[in-house]
């Protein structure tokens, strides 16, 4: 373990400190650690450029000379391997850490760590202990958010599982434009092909995987697209009169157009779009609330109310 | 964005020297709690450091440490002294932790527009996708003003709406720890209105203040939580909110006509669920419970006769 740690370290070192591609032939005469038949070697040495580039380091190839019988040569140009020193402040460099700490045993605290670590070899951080470091949000984050995240910058199509309002799980195919995370929960929009129409979906919805296509750059994000994060479809206002016990009923107060006072019950005038989520938010209040107007929404809240008579007596 | 590998001694190789050309003189145990990692380890990293360098691989071209009196330093490992780039995934995190750290801090603060250029710059580096929004629906300031009394031992007043039963109260309390259970963040405290220890939602408080009183006793919650009850619920449609709203474990099995069992602590706020849920969810036991679903209906019901 240690002995191949040594020989990647020492790889990347010269390939660091050559100023001209380096061949194959050199690279294993004179880099320590490259041992046995040249077949071996050149094992050894393919495995050992996979396990570098899969920690992100960029080997730069030289390209064939096709007047030349030339063997390929190697090096690692350092402006792609080093963070750019002059790039940020001390604040900045304190910022980023606690950004990375923020993902302390959630989702991306693998990655941040590392993160952390190249940070830590920059400068020091400034203090900056007065900000909160308390982050729920992150306890929430999908275990996906990395392929979320890919999948959108590198417009790459994504297909998943995800289950409907009666807990039937339909695959999906979609172009993700954008993700946000509203309340406690993470959500992403995009276009859903099946159903030709933009669609949000909440990651915690998922079953399973996120399968991430391999084309890149398969699709556009419309220009000057913004997701609604409102829920609301666009259907019509209506306002309903509501008799609301005094002291009570704050949830529904505080989206009141009119108030006015009463003796036992205030009178309340309420904007709503869906009358089924106003149905289940005055039901929640039980005899703190009578529907006056709209008839409709009056006959339904009766109904929904014998129906729970009759389905717990 | 490359795929996320587990941590490689290589790797964290690379890292070690620019951080130790940093810090040079920086004790063992720092370095292990900074990498996240046991003192064993980093001795075998430093071990392994020692025999890299430069082909030739002559004390002359070896990196330099020194490190048996248990602080350490490095020389002559100018090639490696400079901290490698973040991979995409790395910015992806700092990227994502930036927009967070902006939704808690106050609007005010000096670090807002310094957050938001670092933020803008990243972003055009690293073409990398943003969260649209990130929101808690808790104001930074409620936030805030609870840290902070937390970290000074102060009092605040808050103005609580108690939602099972729809009370709006003003308390004092001393906040002491947040935590975060299902999608929701809580404050534990001791409210000195009641004498007791309470755990407050951070959604519902309405206002917050602080009250200049510092607290010297440290106290702490050490009670038991009550036992509760346990609740038969049976779904009669709407199996995804049901188990949405009850946080059933094994969602996937939960259809309608299937009936699930789930601890419940406060009747109040399960007869008012299910009430709300409209018939699609159906109380089979408790017997008592399920029937003050049906009184508490029809009290709502006579209303309209």
């Amino acid at each position: 373990m240690s002995r191949k740690s040594e020989r990647l370290v020492n790889l990347v070192i010269a390939l660091l400190a050559t100023k001209r591609y380096l061949t194959k032939l050199e690279i294993f005469r004179t880099i320590e650690g490259y041992e046995g038949s040249t077949e071996s070697m050149e094992r050894m040495f393919e495995r050992d450029k996979d396990e570098l580039r899969g920690l992100g380091i960029e080997i730069e190839v030289s390209a064939l000379d096709p007047l030349f019988d030339d063997e390929v040569g190697y090096r690692i140009r350092s402006e792609n391997f080093v963070m750019d020193r002059n790039g940020f402040t001390a604040n900045e460099i304190a910022y980023m850490s606690l950004a990375a700490q923020v993902w302390k045993n959630a989702t991306l605290d693998d990655v941040a760590q590392k993160a952390m670590r190249k940070l830590s070899g920059l400068a020091k951080p400034a203090d900056i202990s007065e900000m909160p470091a308390f982050a729920p949000t992150v306890l929430n984050a999908p275990f996906f958010l990395s392929e979320l995240v890919e999948c959108i910058s590198q417009r790459k199509p994504v297909e998943f599982k995800y289950v409907d309002s009666e807990m039937n799980s339909v695959v999906r195919n979609v172009h993700v434009y954008s993700y946000f995370s509203l309340k406690g929960f993470w959500y992403f929009s995009g276009l859903d092909l099946a159903r030709e129409d933009v669609r949000t979906f909440r990651c915690d919805r998922i079953v399973g995987d996120l399968i991430v296509s391999k084309k890149t750059q398969f699709y556009d994000i419309p220009e000057g697209y913004v997701t609604d994060v409102s829920f609301n479809d666009l259907g019509e206002i209506h306002y309903a009169q509501l008799q609301v016990r005094h002291g009570r009923g704050s949830q529904l107060r505080n989206n009141a157009s009119k108030i006015e006072p009463g003796e036992e019950f205030d009178l309340i005038e309420l904007p709503f779009a869906s009358a089924d989520d106003l149905i289940s938010l005055i039901l929640w209040h039980l005899d703190d609330v009578l529907v006056i107007s709209p008839e409709s929404l009056k006959q339904s809240l009766i109904s929904s109310l014998r129906n729970l008579v009759e389905s717990h007596g | 964005m490359v795929k996320i590998i587990g941590d490689s001694q290589v790797a964290r190789l690379l890292d070690l020297v620019p951080y130790l050309t940093l810090n040079q003189g920086v004790p063992l145990d720092k370095i292990a709690e900074d990498f996240s990692t046991s003192k064993s380890e980093i001795l075998a990293d430093l071990n392994t450091l020692w025999m890299c360098g430069l082909p030739g691989y002559t004390p002359l071209e070896l990196i330099d440490l020194s490190f048996d009196t248990g602080f350490v330093s490095i020389r002559n490992a100018e090639i490696l002294s400079n901290p490698r780039k973040l991979t995409s995934a790395e910015v992806g995190a700092i990227i994502i932790g930036l927009s967070i750290i902006s939704d808690f801090i106050p609007e005010v603060s000096n670090h807002t527009s310094s957050i938001k250029d670092l933020l803008s710059r990243l972003l055009t580096r690293s073409q990398l996708s943003v969260p649209e929004i990130i929101s808690t629906g808790i104001p930074s300031e409620t936030r805030n003003i609870i840290y902070s009394a937390m970290k000074m031992n102060q009092n605040v007043k808050i103005s609580y709406h108690s939602y099972s039963r729809d009370e709006i109260s003003t308390r004092d309390i001393i906040p002491l720890s947040l935590s975060q259970e299902g999608n929701s963040e809580y404050v534990h405290s001791y409210c000195h209105t009641t004498q007791d220890f309470r755990v407050f939602r951070l959604d519902r408080i309405l206002e917050v203040r602080k009250s200049e009183k510092v607290i010297n006793a440290s106290l702490s919650d050490d009670r038991n939580v009550e036992d509760g009850f346990e609740l038969r619920i049976k779904i009669v449609s709407n199996a995804r909110k049901i188990s949405e709203i009850f946080q059933v474990k094994d969602s996937t099995k939960m259809h309608a006509g299937v009936e699930f069992n789930r601890r419940a602590y406060n009747s109040e706020w399960i007869v008012r669920t299910v009430c709300s849920l409209r018939g699609s969810a159906v109380i089979v036991e408790p017997l008592d419970t399920r029937k003050m679903v049906a009184t508490r209906a029809q009290k709502a019901l006579n209303l309209y006769s």
